[in-house]
């Protein structure tokens, strides 16, 4: 299906996205997301962020793990956000070119979606706001990944995100943020643990300060893929650091796509095995059809 | 619950459940971090009651919505003329099996006339298939009633919020409104419309939208009767067009509220409103008021 006609390009990341009428950029979202208050808010962690790091290396350093702390440190340093979404999601995004990839509360402020159950919207909106306050809602989720693979538990399509379109708009915090909101029994009012969140840039620190401890020598390209994101389909032990994106983006923020498996489980019906082919069938066309580099997960 | 995703998750006080179409496995618990993302991805949400544990009710609507989401999904696939041939095929087949049960079937006839086949839809090139031929045949052959209806609407409820309006709009395709008036228009008017509107259930029985509904059938008989006139004065092309702009284009809320009164009172009511309020080119003005014999305005 022909797509709308492209206006010019950004000249923040350079997609050819930017379509008459709209005010920002549909991959990464500027002028709206060029001021991302989460960059400006993770700014004032930056203090404690270092002493973590400094404190990480000397524990590597002490168990004869410097090597394997440097390889991590590179691997880190070379991370990008990746969401998972089902192959469904994945065909609505990658077929409408207007589809945004949003925050539930977006979905709601824009009238998009009518919002949940009122005890389910609030726990929504309370998680986003303890990290946030107000602009809690317009963050969009996404995992630190080495190798492009995500979290498996929220889909088995993995949405590479392309650096330039989300580096200026982008924190990590150092786990899920519903584990930390409740592992640190944070309340309406109370401040943020120093040191867990940080700026896209500083994203290897973070990554240090996590799992220095967890260093060994000798460690492996693989190991470190491994020690930063673990996911086997099962949110609740999920292991990773939490990619916040302020505003949205749309399939040209998207550089690079892996594919899971189809699901071949015998629980699976015949008619939703043979559904699933076909999406996926036609997702790979449309990948090839949109020059998204993609490969089988 | 989401057709498109194939995905419910029910809320108790206790626990979430994942339900999945197609899955025949008892409902499995989840994270409450699943309905959260649920809710940021996917745009088709509704909440019904779910019922007792093992929520047999909900499982049933989920897996009937799916099959219906699916089989109208790859059936518009069948259509795209940029896809491969084979990938079309395969589309085909797999939608004509989903579409082998009835209330599916019939469901999707439903939505095929609630919203006009899209113009770029390759008819001649859909591979010939049990349903879904069937199906194709009579949208394409009843695509002009379906824009009328859709015209007569947008007109009608235009005074609704934008999100109550499409959540009438898509209980009345649901509810097999669009398929009677567009039956009716095509064939025998008042026969199948006003047998529907006999068996409405809430909340479209309820006034003021049942009032609207009626209001609905004769603004769209009386816009199907400007579209005849237009085409025996030989100026259905030109015409049509400054018709489908006047929808698309200008802000119907600008639109004066006696603007349907108006029209009501000239057979030509609303060719010469349209004509005049959306700038058409005076030329063309002057040529469609000379054939149809009334002065110039």
């Amino acid at each position: 299906m022909p797509f709308h006609p492209v206006v010019e390009e950004c000249p923040y990341c350079h997609r050819l996205a930017l379509y008459e009428d709209e005010p920002g950029c549909r991959a990464c979202n500027t002028p709206l997301a060029s001021r991302a208050p989460n960059v400006h808010f993770s700014e004032r962690f930056r203090s404690a962020l270092e002493d973590r790091y400094r404190e990480a290396r000397t524990e590597a350093e002490k168990n004869g793990a410097s090597d394997s702390l440097a390889g991590l440190e590179a691997a880190a340093s070379r991370s990008m956000a990746v969401a998972n979404v089902d192959v469904g999601t994945a065909c609505d995004i990658f077929s409408q070119p207007k589809y945004l990839y949003t925050s539930y509360g977006k979905l709601v402020e824009a009238g998009v979606r009518a919002p949940a159950a009122p005890e389910h919207d609030r726990h929504r909106t309370t998680v986003d706001g303890l990290l946030y306050g107000s602009y809690g809602k317009d963050i969009a989720f996404a995992a630190l990944s080495i190798d492009g693979r995500g979290l498996t538990s929220y889909g088995s399509v993995h949405l590479e995100l392309d650096e330039a379109t989300i580096d200026f708009r982008a924190t990590v915090l150092e786990d899920n943020s519903f584990h930390f909101v409740r592992r640190y029994r944070l309340v309406a009012g109370d401040p943020l643990p120093d040191g867990f969140l940080a700026p896209w840039r500083l994203r290897a620190w973070l990554a240090v300060a996590k799992l220095a401890s967890k260093l060994r020598p000798d460690m492996t390209e693989d190991d470190f893929c491994k020690l930063l994101l673990e996911s086997n389909g099962n949110r609740d032990t999920d292991v990773f650091l939490e990619v916040h994106v302020y505003g949205t983006f749309n399939f040209q923020a998207v550089r690079r796509v892996k594919l899971g498996a189809l699901d071949t489980s015998s629980d699976l019906g015949e008619e939703a095995r043979e559904v699933q082919r076909v999406r996926l069938r036609w997702l790979r066309s449309q990948l090839n059809h949109l020059s998204v580099e993609w490969s089988e997960a | 619950m989401s057709a498109r995703a194939g995905r419910a998750i029910v809320v108790s006080d206790s626990e979430h459940y994942l339900l999945e179409a197609g899955r025949q496995i008892p409902p499995q618990p989840c994270a409450p971090g699943q309905l959260n993302n649920f809710l940021s991805l996917v745009s088709d949400i509704r909440q019904l009651e779910a019922g007792a544990f093992p929520f047999a009710e909900a499982r049933q609507t989920l897996e009937r919505g799916w099959r219906e989401q699916s089989a109208l999904d790859l059936l518009l696939m069948a259509l795209d003329g940029d896809l491969e041939p084979g990938l079309r095929e395969d589309a085909a087949q797999v939608a004509s099996r989903l579409l082998a049960r009835t209330e599916v079937c019939l469901a999707v006839r439903h939505r095929l006339l609630g919203t006009p086949l899209p113009k770029e839809a390759d008819i001649e090139g859909l591979p010939e298939t049990p349903h879904v031929t069937e199906l194709v045949r009579e949208a394409s052959h009843s695509r002009e009633m379906v824009v009328i209806a859709n015209q007569a609407w947008d007109r009608v409820f235009w005074d609704f919020g934008h999100s109550e309006r499409r959540e009438i709009k898509d209980r009345c395709i649901w509810e097999g409104g669009f398929t009677a008036l567009v039956k009716d228009l095509q064939f025998d008017p008042d026969r199948h419309f006003q047998h529907w509107l006999r068996h409405l259930g809430t909340p479209l029985a309820e006034p003021p939208v049942s009032d609207l509904l009626r209001k609905w059938q004769e603004m769209a008989g009386r816009f199907l009767e400007e579209t005849r006139l237009c085409r025996s004065v030989g100026l259905e092309q030109e015409v049509g067009e400054v018709f489908s702009r006047s929808l698309k284009q200008v802000p119907l809320e600008k639109l004066p509220r006696n603007a349907l009164d108006l029209s009501e009172k000239a057979r030509t009511g609303i060719i010469l409103h349209t004509l005049t309020l959306h700038g058409a080119d005076p030329n063309l003005r002057r040529r469609v008021l000379d054939k149809i014999g009334v002065g110039r305005a």
